[in-house]
């Protein structure tokens, strides 16, 4: 009895170990994938949220920029003025222009 | 000895297996459906996943609507520990900005589901950080934002508690807009948080399309500005505003002023939230002249120079007394129009048949709903030849016995000077879906062509007049050629024209020449000036002239050359010209050497900030602009911890940077 005991106890709690083993292996296994579900399920909720930002921050971006706003805030609250008069005027006159025009033409064609 | 110990394990050992397969086989092959149903009930649950309602945007890709994904907080008074309340309440009355007391009190309960915060952002949820308490969760709760507030809102409609839309496009493309929603099974644990995701059962929800509106964002808020103007100014009752582009029949603005923030729909009334521009009609009264005329030029029934006895401002017309506002003896046929008179044009109407005059003004659009992308529009009232009265068809030449929409006015104006075609008016330039590709473009939808190319130009002509010589004057643009036509309706009140109550509006084009745009102005009920020529033409003059400055590339080829120059150098806002009385000269802020206060009145806001936070003195803004008084007096000396207050106002300034 005790020399063939010996190996079926060994057969008995190998076999028990295996199994442990594996079945530790699939909860580890599980846990794992559930844990990575739950974080993709967090980063999609992420993702989800920061283009939602990035759609607001384009229609905040389009209102700060516009021509009105930009003008408002100008005058408002940095104390800039527009200018009444041209800064600088330029004169040609008419005759010059047409002279010039028709120099070029006779030069290239 | 050592056998006897191996036997008994072993038996031991075997024994607990035996009754674990018992109960494995019990668990797994007896009791198993009923196991699993129970299992399948507590852990887990099918999820909706809501879909995103598409975007809305104007004809220059300006966002106007979009989506925002709040989350609700609630809490399970039965599971919640009652030592983590305090801290709950702590949190969410530092993050949300709420008194602790009102947490507290929320969460005091034993038992049941409340909601304790509604609509939290996801800024929010971040600054919330990592709370997992047993009994304490969130849901997501998506938010539609109109980043314009009031702008447009008519016509944007809004999604309602129950996440269905309600009015404007969001109402009417609903199919289109609001997407497919999706599904996911889900596990959970027994406190009901989120275990797993069944990944082979989840149906992912399908975004709703994108709008492009025919809309301009631009042109939409001068329009609302200056109808609230011109409402607070001759204190009317509401107002009402369109614009359109005559030659396709897109409609570029239109609002109602009063109007709501879709935002915050529920707290405004039915008057405020209703379209009124496509619901209410109305008695157009002069502004329904140009169609009669445009009815006899088209039936070559009057010649434009031929002169009309005018009765001298009354006449006795069947059983009743039609009278014009300003007596004439004699008119010709253009001046008629210029001068709106009731007499000139009822005599002229005799002239045309029924039936022909009838099938105008059908061919007109009136009667009809005009088919706008929108909900609620109603056909107005016109009356079939039967059922016309001996005195039906004079009145109708001038614009009563017929009730119109202001869409349904626009449109056949439209009609009148765009060479004659009558379009659908619409609102939609685009649809595209969530993968980006172009499901709908906009194309024009002539309906049926109602004058002829040659009696539109006639009219287009006519309608000039009005402005450069008529009625309209005040709605003269000076470097942009206006037509148009004025109109004063009394209003029907308990059954009988009120003498106090008026409908003011005026309806015009510009340029001319080419019309690109035509608005209309309607005022109800003005308590300040009745006519329309008072009232709506000053009105639609600064909506013209303002958008000719805001589109100075699109109209530049209409504009005088000399005024060209003005555009491109003097367009200064009123009450920013140089010789302004209420002009300050802007000084910049000089620091003290010892530790005083400085002189910071007529200095901007931003040099006196930079000057207080350098001397780490405390401060707190009224206003913004050019600081007009500091609460401590200039070269005082500064206490700890005083807090100097600094009052600003927005003056017109000089000496300072130019732009």
């Amino acid at each position: 009895m005790s020399k063939s005991a010996k190996p079926l106890i060994f057969y008995v709690l190998f076999l028990l170990v295996i199994v442990t083993i594996f079945f530790i292996t699939v909860v580890i296994v599980k846990i794992s994938y559930e844990e990575t579900i739950r974080s993709k399920e967090e980063v999609e909720r992420r993702l989800k949220a920061e283009n939602q930002k990035l759609v607001s921050l384009q229609a905040e971006y389009q209102d700060v920029t516009t021509e009105d706003k930009i003008r408002f805030i100008a005058t408002s609250q940095l104390g800039m003025i527009k200018r009444i008069e041209p800064s600088i005027i330029l004169t040609v006159s008419k005759e010059k222009t047409e002279e010039l025009e028709n120099e070029i033409k006779l030069k290239y064609e | 000895m050592n056998n006897t110990r191996a036997l008994i394990i072993i038996f031991a050992v075997f024994i607990l297996v035996t009754v674990l397969v018992i109960r494995l086989a019990n668990i797994q092959l007896v009791k198993s459906e009923e196991y699993s149903y129970y299992a399948f009930q507590q852990q887990t649950d099918v999820e909706k996943i809501e879909a995103d309602f598409g975007l809305i945007y104007d004809r220059e890709n300006n966002l106007l609507v979009y989506n925002r994904n709040d989350v609700t907080f609630y809490a399970d008074l039965a599971m919640l520990p009652k030592s983590k309340r305090e801290l709950i309440a702590n949190k969410f009355s530092k993050v949300l900005d709420k008194p602790k007391s009102y947490f507290l009190n929320l969460l005091k309960g034993k038992k049941g589901t409340i909601t304790l915060a509604k609509k939290v952002t996801t800024e929010q949820l971040k600054a919330l950080g990592e709370i997992k308490i047993a009994g304490l969760y969130y849901k997501d709760d998506p938010t539609r934002i109109n980043h314009y507030g009031n702008l447009a809102s008519h016509l944007l409609g809004y999604i309602n508690k129950e996440r269905k839309p309600v009015s404007g496009v969001t109402e009417f493309f609903q199919k289109e807009i609001e997407g497919v929603d999706g599904s996911r099974r889900i596990i959970k644990n027994a406190i009901g948080e989120l275990v797993s995701i069944e990944e082979n059962e989840t149906q992912p929800a399908i975004p709703g399309s994108d709008l492009v509106l025919t809309i301009n964002k631009d042109y939409q808020s001068v329009l609302e500005e200056e109808l609230r103007k011109g409402l607070e100014k001759f204190k009317a009752h509401s107002a009402t505003g369109i614009i359109m582009n005559p030659n396709t029949g897109e409609i570029l603005a239109l609002a109602n002023v009063d109007d709501y923030d879709p935002n915050f729909y529920w707290q405004y009334n039915d008057f405020q939230r209703r379209n009124r521009a496509i619901t209410d009609t109305y008695e157009p009264g002069s502004t329904f002249k140009p169609f009669t005329l445009a009815a006899l030029l088209d039936r070559k029934l009057c010649r434009l120079d031929e002169n009309l006895y005018l009765e001298n401002g009354t006449y006795q017309f069947k059983n009743v007394k039609i009278r014009d506002t300003h007596p004439h003896k004699y008119l010709n046929v253009a001046e008629i129009i210029e001068q709106s008179s009731n007499i000139g044009i009822a005599k002229l109407a005799q002239r045309i048949s029924d039936d022909d005059f009838y099938k105008y003004l059908r061919g007109f659009g009136f009667g009809n709903l005009t088919s706008i992308q929108l909900p609620g529009e109603t056909a107005g009232k016109l009356k079939k030849p039967n059922d016309w009265s001996k005195i039906t068809k004079a009145y109708m030449s001038f614009g009563y016995e017929i009730s119109v929409t202001p869409l349904q006015l626009i449109t056949a104006f439209s009609a009148l000077i765009n060479g004659g075609v009558l379009y659908e008016p619409q609102l939609l330039l685009k649809r595209i879906s969530h993968n980006g590709e172009l499901e709908y473009e906009f194309e024009p939808k002539p309906i049926r062509k109602v004058v002829s190319e040659q009696t539109s130009v006639i009219m287009k002509n006519i309608l000039r007049g009005v402005v450069k010589n008529g009625t309209g004057k005040n709605a003269d643009v000076e470097f942009i050629s206006v037509g148009g036509k004025t109109g004063t309706s009394q209003k029907l009140v308990d059954g009988s024209y009120s003498k106090a109550q008026y409908n003011s509006s005026f309806i015009g084009f510009f340029p001319v020449e080419d019309p690109q745009i035509v608005c209309l102005i309607l005022f109800n009920s003005p308590d300040v000036g009745k006519y329309g020529g008072l009232v709506a033409a000053p009105v639609f003059k600064a909506v013209a002239s303002r958008i000719v400055e805001k589109d100075f590339d699109k109209f530049e080829k209409y504009i005088d050359e000399t005024f060209k120059q003005k555009f491109l150098f003097t367009s200064l806002e009123k009450g920013m010209t140089a010789d302004d009385s209420n002009q300050i000269k802007i000084k910049e802020v000089k620091l003290p050497a010892d530790k005083r206060m400085p002189d910071l009145v007529n200095c901007t806001v931003r040099d006196a900030i930079s000057a207080l936070t350098r001397m780490g003195i405390k401060y707190k803004i009224n206003g913004s602009g050019v600081v007009i008084n500091q609460s401590i007096q200039p070269g005082s000396k500064i206490r700890t911890n005083e807090i100097c207050v600094l009052n600003c106002s927005e003056v017109t300034i000089s000496g300072a940077s130019i732009y």
